[in-house]
This record gives structure tokens, sequence and C-alpha cells, in this order.
């Protein structure tokens, strides 16, 4: 199958080098003497999002670049991910539901039967920012984003595409040209973050993108608030980085699933320095020095990692550590920068803002004293809403911190609870205080070994005993079971990616790990997200408030207890 | 009553257990040397006796064995034993334990206010027979002033009452001193923190609470007056006596608010709220947008029938200041808790409280009245209307007013009432003793039919009222 349009800007592209070549050559020294400028404002320069599937729709289309790719992620994205549908689930699978959330119908925001630009009038002013605040998560439409024509009311890309390339990869205005070069696997991650390139390659990085939407960032304007759940949006249910990116289902390769591609290491097959591409680039402003050109892939994109770490890591357990100080990171980072505003006394930030806490410590059932015992144990006294107890359940497995944040974190715990809702500035200061030691122990992790020894170690830490015993709520619950899961496979050296083919043997390890944590044949968890196109969060609500509702922590206590006799 | 009693004791939650061994009165008064120790009154030619005092035959005012039924009866003289329970520990460890909080000595004094006033006053009354928890001059008062002139023939309640004692008769007088530790008060604030802590919430009715004491069950309980001669003297006492304990509760509760407001350490306090709006299972929403969404109600248990004696004005201001927002300024509602307080009147109705009045009495406000505790409160109004129209019928059966027939058509209406309420309380109760789960929240539509269940039993409440009327 021909596609024109990929060709034709193929084409404009080869001859726009050619021509860059053509003045480099007739005139030397021009483009170096002058001094590149940055573009103004590079992580806004949003590009069509037809130009990404224009390639990456088809292995064939990249075929140049099979032995890095191999599979056509904008096909799996369209045709099995959820995210792109995130918009349309507002506008008509979930109508009544989202009309229901905002208090009014979704209509009125808009200027246009179509949904295609928001309403200007003023009058509307405050549906039109509650709306754009929906789409901060369910569509492309980051709080910074400006539309090309500089219309705050149009977004960047189509509502309808929902979350879709650039939400994530980011505005890709400046390197989508840039990036179909081989040399792109040689250019520094700060360079290429610069031009608004998000490194997705970095575990970091990509957890932490995640978890802005699944945990929620109040800088970034993501927010569910109480209001909202009660009115029903579906509780974010306790993201676990590595369980949800594993059944996402996954439109990349993991490094560990890649083969030796060009540019990989110094021992892999050279690919060039991009100079030609660079010159083209330097006459649209847009500079890549030659400090920025590293000499392959590993250094250039994990100039931090020991050795051949980034490839050679057990992919799940670097995954789940990191995600167990991401999520807290992200959370802590919500829960100070929301306080910071109340305490200011900003009213659109009222406090106290329920879903700050702890959901279960107040949605339980009343018992009598005898049934205490199976109560959520939650940290600080009793009748005071605590922090998120799941936010915590993965720290432990980040063996490189420091006790200065044990310390720091049992302060904005305390924070939270010597009160009734806890004092705002007083959370924002122990939340400050916080974000940079996790901001450095991410970094730490993000750069640690991952070998079979820490596999081991990890999985002996999540079912030490105080650990285990630790465990009361489901959130946590589920944290630890998606953990222990993906530390045996790792154990097990089962292939990660999506869809990757399993011997005889990986299967049956596969089958009787996921069924570890299986009650009468139930997944009594839900460790199994509805994750799919043809699931739903909202059919599945109920059996998600019934499992959170029936949580036995006997019963998961004792199922730890099994996984530490294997 | 024995139906009307099983079927109060189907509502058993855990609150009224407990919160019926704590009743008593302030401290302050205990602690002076105003006490001379139930010894004194003990004593078997006083109220010590072991059968009642018979005069021509009968027993007629005091019976003189008032102790013995008390120490046989009496859930209060058990208050003291809570407090060496297991779960008394357990509870006063979890409020001491916390970071910063309480010693536990603070914590047991401020159990005591309730469940050991007597113990708190043992070091000045070393005779007192017994020695812990709750005693005849907890609620009578301290009887150095007017013990050498009770027992004298002329004496009058005024000028007892002006030498110490209490006048426990005055309705109004025993629902302030029952709600003084039933609903509580400024010293007696069961706050969340306690009630998290494990202590049962106070769900209190003042008639509801004299039925468990008076009743005659299986093990001839009874309480240790005899309030037969009120009974027969006055009409419809039970609604008076439902009146008292509905204007006691909601001048306890609202002085409470004040004291929970003007402290304002742990503002907001949780305990002041419905305890279902947070504590329930999450579940997909119905589409019913009550108040407002996500946020917690006002508790209106002690405040459901009472709007009528307070200013509507200063109560409505207090309401939406509780409604609007969660973490009200607490000044703000200190001062409009205490407006209400001081507007509230003796009365619930423009005429003397009857069965009558009070089936006109429509429950508020509005959009709590869908509350579980609004439907309770309804439950136990229903509860008392029934009592007071069957005493009455009883007046008029002993007067030689009623007929066979209109017994026996009386008697099936009171009966099918008496099932019906029987259900509705088993609707409302807690569904078992783990699951502290009243059925009528765990079911769909569930509070809708309760509602309806409730008007269909105000209408044959409505047709007893209407049978017993032409026939007085």
């Amino acid at each position: 199958m021909t596609h024109p349009g990929r060709n034709i800007t193929r084409w404009l592209f080869a001859a726009a080098m050619a021509a860059g070549l053509l003045v480099d050559c007739q005139f030397p020294g021009f483009v170096a003497a002058q001094e590149p400028v940055q573009p103004a404002k590079p992580p806004l320069d949003y590009t069509n999002t037809d130009n990404c599937i224009l390639c990456h729709s088809d292995t064939a289309k990249m075929k140049d670049h099979a032995d890095f790719i191999g599979i056509a992620p904008a096909d799996l994205w369209s045709k099995l991910d959820k995210h792109g549908q995130s918009f349309l689930l507002l506008k008509d699978k979930s109508r009544e539901l989202t009309n229901r959330i905002l208090g009014f119908d979704l209509r009125e925001a808009f200027a246009d039967d179509e949904f295609a630009s928001l309403s200007e009038d003023a009058k509307l002013a405050d549906k039109v920012q509650t709306v754009q605040s929906c789409f901060r998560c369910h569509a492309t439409w980051p709080k910074d984003a400006e539309h090309p024509t500089g219309k705050l009311t149009e977004p960047v890309e189509p509502l309808s595409r929902g979350v879709s390339c650039q939400a994530c990869h980011g505005p890709a205005g400046s390197w989508s040209e840039a990036h179909s070069g081989k040399w792109w696997r040689r250019v520094s991650h700060e360079a290429k973050s610069k031009l608004g390139f998000l490194n997705v390659r970095d575990g970091v990085v990509r957890t932490k993108l995640c978890a802005s939407c699944h945990v929620g960032s109040v800088a970034e304007g993501k927010f569910v608030k109480h209001q909202w759940y009660a009115a029903g949006h579906p509780p974010l249910p306790g993201f676990e980085y590595s369980a949800f990116a594993a059944q996402m289902p996954a439109h990349w390769k993991p490094l560990a699933d890649k083969g030796d591609f060009a540019g990989r290491t110094a021992a892999s097959p050279v690919v060039p320095d991009g100079k030609a591409e660079r010159i083209v680039l330097r006459r649209r402003n847009i500079d890549i020095a030659d400090a920025d050109i590293k000499a392959h892939y590993r250094e250039a994109n994990f100039p931090a990692a020991k050795d051949d770490a980034p490839f050679a890591n057990r992919p799940r357990t670097q995954e789940v550590t990191l995600s167990g100080v991401v999520v807290l990171k992200t959370y802590a980072g919500l829960a100070g920068d929301y306080a910071e505003e109340a305490a200011k006394g900003n009213k659109q930030f009222a406090w106290p803002e329920f879903a700050l806490y702890d959901c279960v410590a107040c949605h339980h059932e009343l018992r009598r004293q005898d049934g205490l015992a199976s109560r959520p144990k939650l940290s600080g006294p009793p009748g005071r809403p605590p922090m998120p107890r799941w936010t915590r359940a993965l720290l432990g497995l980040s063996t490189e911190r420091k006790p200065q944040i044990d310390d720091d974190l049992r302060a904005l715990e305390l924070a939270f609870t010597q009160r009734p809702f806890g004092d705002p500035q007083q959370i924002a200061a122990a939340a400050l205080k916080l974000a940079p030691q996790l901001e450095g122990l991410c970094q730490e992790v993000g750069a640690a070994k991952f070998d079979e020894d820490r596999a081991a170690k990890s999985l002996a830490i999540l079912l030490s005993s105080s650990a285990t015993a630790d465990v009361r709520d489901y959130a946590s619950a589920r944290q630890v079971a998606w953990a222990v899961q993906g530390l045996r496979q790792d154990q097990e050296g089962i292939p990660y990616g999506f869809g990757a083919s399993l011997d005889p043997e990986q299967q049956q390890s596969q089958d009787r790990i996921a069924a570890f944590f299986r009650r009468d044949n139930r997944d009594e968890l839900l460790l199994t997200l509805p994750a799919r196109q043809e699931n739903s969060v909202a059919e599945d609500l109920p059996k998600f408030l019934r499992a959170m509702g029936d949580f036995d922590p006997e019963w998961f206590a004792e199922r730890l207890k099994a996984a530490k006799g294997k | 009553m024995p139906q009307t009693y099983t079927a109060w004791k189907s509502i058993s939650f855990v609150a009224l257990w407990f919160a019926a061994l704590a009743g008593s009165l302030s401290v302050v008064a205990a602690s002076e040397t105003k006490f001379v120790g139930s010894q004194t009154c003990n004593s078997v030619s006083c109220h010590g006796r072991t059968e009642p005092r018979r005069v021509s035959g009968g027993v007629n005012g005091a019976s003189l064995q008032e102790f013995a039924l008390y120490e046989r009866h009496d859930p209060h003289v058990k208050a003291a034993k809570t407090l060496a329970s297991p779960e008394f520990q357990a509870i006063i460890g979890k409020l001491s334990e916390r970071p910063a909080g309480p010693t536990r000595a603070t914590v047991y004094h401020q159990c005591a206010q309730c469940h050991d006033p007597e113990g708190m006053a043992a070091e000045a009354v070393p005779s007192s027979a017994v020695s812990h928890g709750i005693s005849c001059e907890t609620c009578h008062g301290g009887g150095k002033g007017w013990l050498a002139q009770h027992y004298e023939r002329d004496v009058s309640r005024s000028s007892l009452v002006a030498l110490g004692m209490r006048d426990t008769k005055d309705l109004h007088v025993r629902g302030d001193l029952c709600a003084s530790c039933h609903v509580g008060g400024a010293l007696k604030n069961v706050n969340h923190d306690m009630l998290a802590a494990g202590h049962p919430p106070l769900r209190f009715e003042l008639a509801a609470y004299h039925r468990k004491l008076t009743s005659h069950d299986e093990d001839g309980k009874r309480s240790h007056w005899n309030d037969a001669r009120e009974r027969i003297g006055t009409k419809d006492l039970e609604v008076k006596l439902w009146e008292a304990g509905q204007i006691a509760s909601a001048k306890a509760a609202l002085a409470l608010l004040e004291s929970r407001a003007h402290a304002g350490a742990s503002w907001p306090e949780f305990a002041e709220y419905d305890c279902f709006s947070c504590h329930q299972r999450l579940r997909p929403s119905d589409g019913n947008r009550r108040a407002v969404a996500g946020l917690p109600q006002w508790g209106q248990w002690n405040l459901v029938f009472a709007g009528p004696a307070a200013d509507s004005k200063v109560l409505n201001t207090l309401r939406d200041e509780m409604r609007q927002s969660f973490a009200s300024q607490p000044h703000v509602v200190k001062v409009a808790a205490s407006n209400v307080r001081k507007s509230l009147g003796t009365s619930l109705f423009l005429e003397d409280a009857t069965s009558s009045q009070l089936l006109k009495l429509p429950a508020e406000p509005s959009e709590a009245s869908k509350s579980w505790e609004a439907l309770c409160q309804r439950y136990l109004a229903q509860r008392v209307l029934e009592k007071s129209i069957g005493d009455e019928f009883r007046k008029l059966e002993l007067a030689g007013r009623i007929s066979t027939s209109d017994r026996v058509s009386f008697n099936k209406q009171r009966g099918e009432i008496d099932h019906d309420l029987a259900a509705v309380g088993l609707q409302l109760s807690f569904a078992d003793n783990k699951r502290e789960w009243p059925r009528v929240l765990a079911i769909p539509q569930g509070i809708e039919q309760v509602e309806s269940d409730l008007t269909a039993t105000a209408g044959k409440l409505r047709m007893l009222q209407a049978f017993l009327e032409p026939r007085r």
C-alpha cells in the first residue's frame, strides 16, 4: 500500500536537507557564524498527529528502524489502547456520567456541536475552565499548551484523538522530522528535551509522566476532587507503573527485549552523527551542538547508568521499585501543592479536600470493637484521616534511600493527623522538605542496577513479616501483589513486551504466578485491569468497589506467607 | 408493654447499651462535700427494703425498696464496671498513645465525668456504698442539705430543691439531667477520636430510654421508681416525656457544639456529622444528589424534631453554616449554635403536648429527612405515639368506658401497628454484631422504602387516635 502523503513529506524533507547541504557547501561558515537562537517555546510546539501516524502505523514504513522499533506503535495504539478514546468516553460513551460530575451538560462549554473548540462566552468561563481541566488528562491539552493560532479555547490537538502521541512524547513540532533518522539515537537526552522531546525511554521520566494523571498533579492542573468522585468519577485505582504498563497494551518494545540495534553501545554497528540533518535544523533555529552527539545510544540516553544496566536490568524489578518512589513523590507533590494554595487562602483550593486522604479511612463500614482487627491499618491515630497508605506501599523496595526520607515522610504523615485533616501549612512544609529527597532517590533508582540478586532481595523485602503485617487495605495489597508478580516474572525470565511469545515452560510459570492471588479461581484483587478498548472502567466499577469493600486482609496475609514459603 | 420493649430492643445499636450505662450528673456537684454517700440512703428502714412498703395492702408512692431495685435492675449500676473492662482499656490506650495526645490520666478523668462520678467523689465520701460509678446522689443531688427534710410529710418539692435536691419529677429537669451524659456537654465530649477508639456513638431519646428502664420483661426488671400515678394523672405523659427529651437533647447538643467550636483545636469535629455520610462502602453513584456531592451532612439526631422550640431564623442560619461548607469557621459556628440554644423554648407545640399534637408535627429539615438518623427519630416518635395512645385507651378502659368489641378492635389495630413498627425497627437496626451497618442502608432504595413504611404507620396511628378521641 502506498501513502502518497507520507512520500511527499519524506521527499520534502530530503529536498530540504539537500538544500541545506548545498547552502553549507556554498557558503562555508555562514550558518556556523550565525548564533543559533533557541525556538521561543519549544515545549509548546505541537504538530499534527497525522505526521506521527504516517510512519508509526506500519512496520514497513519504518523498515530502516526494524532493529530498534520492530512494531507499529500507532497501529497498536489505535486498535487496542484506550488512551485515545479518553475524550470520546466523556462525550459519548459516558456522557450521562460526565454531565453528572460536571453538574451541567458538556456541550454547554463548547462553541460548536462538533466539540471542536470551547466557548468564548465570558458568562461560561467557569464551565469552560472546569471542562478544560478534564482535558488535562482526557485529551492532549497540557496546561501551558497554546493553540498555534493563539486561541486558548482551541485544543492543540483535536479532542477526539484523546490522549495522543504528543501528550506523552512531548510537542513534536521541533523534532518530528529530526527523530526519524538513526542519528537521533546518539543525541543526548538534554538536547532532545530542549526540543520538547520527552525521553520516555528513561523509566523515571516515563513513570512520572503516567503518574501525573494516574495519581494526579496540582501543578499540571490534573486533580480529581472529592466532589467529582462523589458524583461518580471512578476512583483512581492505586496506580502501580509496572502492572499498568504491562497491561496497557504496550506499544513499545522494552530495551530488555530489543536485540543489538545499531548505535546501541560502543560494540554495536555505528550510526552517523547527523551532521547534515543538524544543519537543516539550525536553519529553523534549532541547534543540536556537536557535544550533544554522543558515542552511542546508551551514553546519550542513560549517561548515569552503570555499564549495560539499561539493557540488562530486570525490567519489572526496576519498574516496581521506581513506581514505589515516583508514586509517593507525585502524591506528596500533589498534596503539598494543594495544601500550599489552601494555606494561602486561594478560594479554588478549599480545605479540607477529601480526595487528598486515604479513601478507606472513612469509607468503611462501622464495626464493633472486636472487628477492629480487620479494619484497614492506617498510619496515625484512630479517627483522623491520614494520607493514603498505599502511596508508600512499595517505598521499602528502594534500598538506596537514606533514613532521612523515612523521617521526613513520618513528619508528613504526622502533619496530616495532628488535627483533623491536618494543618495545610504544615503539610505543605513537610511535602516541600520531602520533595528534593524523593527526586534524588528517583534518579538513584533510575541509574541503579536491577539484576537477579536485586529481584530476590526485593521479594524478600516485600514478604518480610513486618511488611506483610502492614498491608491491611485493598489499595496497598494490590500494590504489593502486582509487585510480587512482577518480581516473580523477572525471576522466571519471562519476556516483558506486550504479546511476547512464551515457551511452554515460561507459559506455565506465567500461569502459576497469575494464579497466585486468585481466590476460588476468582481475581479477588482485580489485578487484571480493564485496560483494553473493549473493557470499561465505568462498567467494571461495581465489581471494583465490591472488591475494595470485601477485601480480606487475613486472606491476603495468608497468601503472602505462602509466597514466602516458595 | 413487652412487645414494645422487644421491638425497641431490635434497634440495638451498641450505643444504647453502652450509653445507658453512662447516665449521670456533672462531676462538679459530686466533688463537692454535699454528698452523704448511698450507704446513708440504703438503710433497711429507708430506701434499702427488699420488699416494697405496702400501705393498706397496696404499693403507693415510694416503695422504699429503691436502692435494691436500682442495684438489681438498673444498668447505671454497671457504670463503674465498664471502666474495668478490656474494652475500656483498649479505648483509653488508643486515645492516650497518639503523639502529643492526652495522657492516660487526662483521658480517664474525661471518661469518669460520666462513668465514675461517684469514684471521683469517693475521697470526700469514704462511706459511699457504691464507691465507683453512678449512685443515688449522682442524679438526685448531694444529700447533705436535704437529707433530714426529704422524708417529712409536709415538705414541698420547691423547698427541697432550694436545699439542693434535684427535682427529677420535673420532666425538663430530668431531660437535662439524662442528656448531660447521654448527649454530652463541654466536659463530656464524645468526639470522633473517642468514637474511632471504640466508644459507641450516643443516640439518646428520653422516652425510649425510660421504657428500657421501666419495662417489665421476663426477668421482672423494673425501674426504681413508680410513675403510675403521674401516668394516670397526666394526659399523654409519654408524649410530654418525649417532648422534654427532644428539647433537652437539642439544648445539650447545641451546647456541645458550642464548646467544640470554641475549643477549635480539633475542628472540624466529625462527631457532629452523620456517620453514614462518610462511613459507607463506596458504590456507584445513584445519580441522586441529595445535598452537595461529596460533603458530609450535619448530624441531625438531636434536631430532627426540636426545630419548633427554636427561633427558626437562627436555626436556619446554623443549618446553613453547617451545610454549606464542611470546615466552617469555628467562631461563626459557635455564635450560631449559641443563638439557637438561647432561643430554645420549653415546648414544641402551641398547645399542651399530646399525641394529637405530635401526629401533626413534621420531621425536619427536609433534606436531612432521608437520613438514617431522621428515620430513627421518626420511628421513635411513632413508638411514643403508639404507647401514649395505648396508655390513654387503658385509662378509659379502667374507667369502664370501653366496650368489649371496642377493646378487641383497638387491640387489633394497635397490634398491627406494633407489628409494622417492629419491621421498620428491624430495617433501621444494624445487620449483625460484626458488621454494624443498618440494613436499610445496605439495600437499594432502602431509605425510600422505610420512609413510605413510616408514612403508612403514621396513617394507622392517626386512625388509632381517631378511634380513641370520641370515646374520651
